[in-house]
């Protein structure tokens, strides 16, 4: 397994470097140096780490016989998975899933790159920075706990942050135009009277649509490991803050390669260009009472297809033996995740309310209400 | 011994039964019920005099009914209108200075009755209420349902008259059947208020329960159409025809005889059953 980390170090001090989103800039949080994206994609002043193997001087020693492993067994299929790794800084063995394209040592928390996750046909064309800090994230998440009379008490007070890291997710983005036609079925209706008759005349109409509609960008994530719905969820991303990928955006935060194929990722962004296009198409038929699609054919040309990193925010929490799962855009901030329900505050307000609302109705209506009523029933 | 208790049994029967035939020969006279027709048995006649005389002591405006063969012949009016005036007249029916009341006149053979209604009576049934009150009353008659018709009519004459009392704080009313009255209608303006209460208190919550969820799975893709969206290319809106359905469906229509207030104060209205 390659052991190919770039490790972005401080020239200053050479402790490890680490983007910051706030500023733009790459950071040491040992001597607080500051310096420019520019100057590393130019200068490549980063450090190639080594293979792992530590270059010790042999000390004489001897002994005998061979250690006998109990297990002989290796990683079998579960390591088709997974890479190994050496932390260029204190030398440590990572193993990461074979997606992780950027991580941090555990052991001494240097941030690692590895670059051929991003290399060749690989490389991302874009990427949207993180502009949006872990302190942003952890105040975005209790404010998104206030407000919520439902939320159980304990769940505000006892939860903790079980784990948060920032995550660039990699993302396909869809170019593509729609055109398409539809045929739609639509009336309008007026009664009126004639003598002792009752009629009804009903005006039909057959209504044809055809347009065309394009797209430029359509998100669809491209990795398995995150939930469709929460990346959904936390769009838009501001697309003119997209920069050219580098990898020096990445220290500091997690970054995964795409393991969703543009193919395979291709089909929802078809399937949410065809259905806006012909909510779009039904939208113009207006001035009638009842329309009815009644056939219509969507045609999807393919345009350019582009891949991103996109920077996220992935808080989980556990409560009640559950785990919650809060992602938050780390470019604009919007933050979701479902919370759980109490039960008892759902019942007492039901209740209350249904009383509260009932008595105050019944003090100021019910005794004329009542007499109305009995009025229309005798 | 036992030819002597079955002649006496005989002679009871035969009693009672020359007595009830006696009754309905010459009809019963109440004050508030008068049956010349001598449809309604004894009990049915004394229970009706009751709820009448009740509900009018009560609430100070007559409920009465006069059952006769044939109101021409009874009143010799030719008119029901008239007949059921006259009827009022003769007989100082009408509580108080203004002789409220209210009046339902069967005339048996030619299957008509005539509601006249006079004072509070007339406030408490206007027209439509007139109408509507003939109409709920003459289900019943029409199966020969004289006690169960009479009973509706009492009840809801009073009812009408509780109402409209009710609105104005000029009349005060104590008795049982105006107490049931406004505790029915105060329990359904209640009841009715506190389903308003639960249908938005239902709402309330799922709209404070739709808080809790942020995460959706997204179908549509608009917001990252091109600035003007959807390009109409072709587009044609074409009449192809013109349906009409036809109900009948009369408007509702009266068989009322007579429906207007005359120089006296009264108002009424008649229908056949």
């Amino acid at each position: 397994m390659a052991s190919d980390v770039k490790n972005y170090k401080c020239p200053a001090c050479g402790g490890s470097l680490r983007f910051d989103g706030e500023s733009g800039k790459l950071i040491c949080d040992y001597c607080d140096s500051e310096y420019e994206l520019s100057q590393f994609e130019e200068e490549e002043i980063v450090d190639e780490g080594e293979t792992g193997q530590s270059q010790e001087k042999a000390t004489e020693f001897s002994s005998e016989g061979d250690w006998e492993r109990e297990s002989q067994s290796d990683w079998g299929s579960d390591g088709d998975n997974l890479n190994v790794y050496s932390c260029p800084s204190c030398g440590a063995e990572l193993i990461c899933e074979e997606t992780t394209g950027a991580t941090s040592c555990p052991y001494c928390g240097n941030s690692a790159v590895i670059p051929s996750k991003f290399e060749g046909g690989l490389k991302p064309d874009y990427v949207i920075p993180f502009k949006l800090s872990k302190e942003q994230a952890v105040e975005a998440l209790n404010s998104h706990y206030g407000g919520k009379v439902l939320l159980p008490r304990a769940f505000k007070d006892q939860n903790h942050i079980k784990e948060i890291k920032g995550v660039y997710v990699p993302f396909w983005l869809f170019d593509a135009d729609t055109e398409g036609e539809m045929s739609f079925s639509a009336s309008n209706s007026r009664t009126y009277r004639r003598g002792d008759y009752r009629i009804t005349e009903t005006d039909h109409y057959r209504v044809y649509r055809a347009g065309d509609m394009s797209f430029t960008k359509v998100p669809v994530d491209g990795s398995r490991k995150m939930p469709d719905d929460y990346m959904d969820s936390i769009e838009p991303f501001d697309y003119s803050e997209l920069k050219e990928f580098s990898a020096a955006y990445l220290p500091g935060f997690m970054a995964d390669k795409y393991d969703v194929d543009s193919e395979e990722a291709s089909e929802r962004a078809n399937s949410r260009c065809r259905s806006t296009m012909e909510a779009a198409l039904a939208g113009s038929v207006i001035g009638y009472q009842s329309v009815i699609p009644t056939g219509g054919n969507i045609r999807l040309h393919k345009g350019k297809i582009h891949y991103a990193l996109m920077p996220v925010w992935l808080l989980s929490t556990k409560w009640n033996d559950k785990n919650y799962l809060f992602a938050m855009n780390g470019q604009t901030g919007k933050l979701v995740g479902d919370l759980p329900m109490d039960k008892r505050s759902f019942l007492t307000w039901f209740l209350g309310l249904t009383a509260g609302v009932g008595a105050v109705l019944s003090l100021l209506f019910s005794g004329p209400l009542g007499r109305w009523l009995m009025g229309l029933f005798m | 011994m036992k030819k002597r208790v079955f002649s006496l049994l005989m002679a009871l029967l035969i009693i009672m039964s020359l007595s009830v035939t006696a009754f309905a020969e010459g009809g019963y006279e109440g004050s508030y019920v008068i049956d010349k027709a001598g449809i309604l048995t004894e009990e049915q006649a004394n229970s009706l005099e009751a709820m009448a005389a009740e509900s009018s002591e009560s609430s100070g405006c007559g409920i009465y009914l006069v059952i006769v063969d044939d109101y021409r012949q009874y009143t010799g009016e030719s008119f029901d209108g008239d007949a059921a005036e006259k009827i009022y007249e003769d007989r100082s029916f009408g509580l108080g200075d203004d002789k409220s009341g209210i009046m339902l006149m069967m005339s048996m053979d030619d299957r008509h009755m005539y509601l006249l209604a006079h004072g509070l009576g007339s406030i408490a049934l206007s027209d439509s209420e007139n109408e509507d009150l003939r109409d709920d009353i003459k289900k019943y008659f029409k199966d020969d349902e004289w006690y169960q018709g009479f009973c509706e009519y009492i009840k809801k004459a009073a009812g009408n008259v509780y109402l409209d009392s009710s609105r104005s704080s000029d009349y005060e009313y104590d008795s049982p059947i105006f107490r049931s009255y406004k505790l029915k209608s105060r329990l359904l303006g209640i009841g009715v208020c506190l389903v308003i209460g639960l249908v938005a208190a239902f709402a309330v919550v799922m709209v404070l329960r739709a808080q809790l969820r942020s995460v959706a799975k997204e179908t549509d893709a608009g917001r990252y159409a091109d600035k003007g969206g959807l390009n109409l290319s072709r587009h044609y809106d074409r009449f192809t025809h013109r349906s009409r359905s036809r109900v009948y469906d009369p408007p509702a229509k009266s068989n009322s005889s007579s429906s207007s207030g005359s120089s006296g104060g009264y108002s009424g209205g008649g229908s056949d059953f």
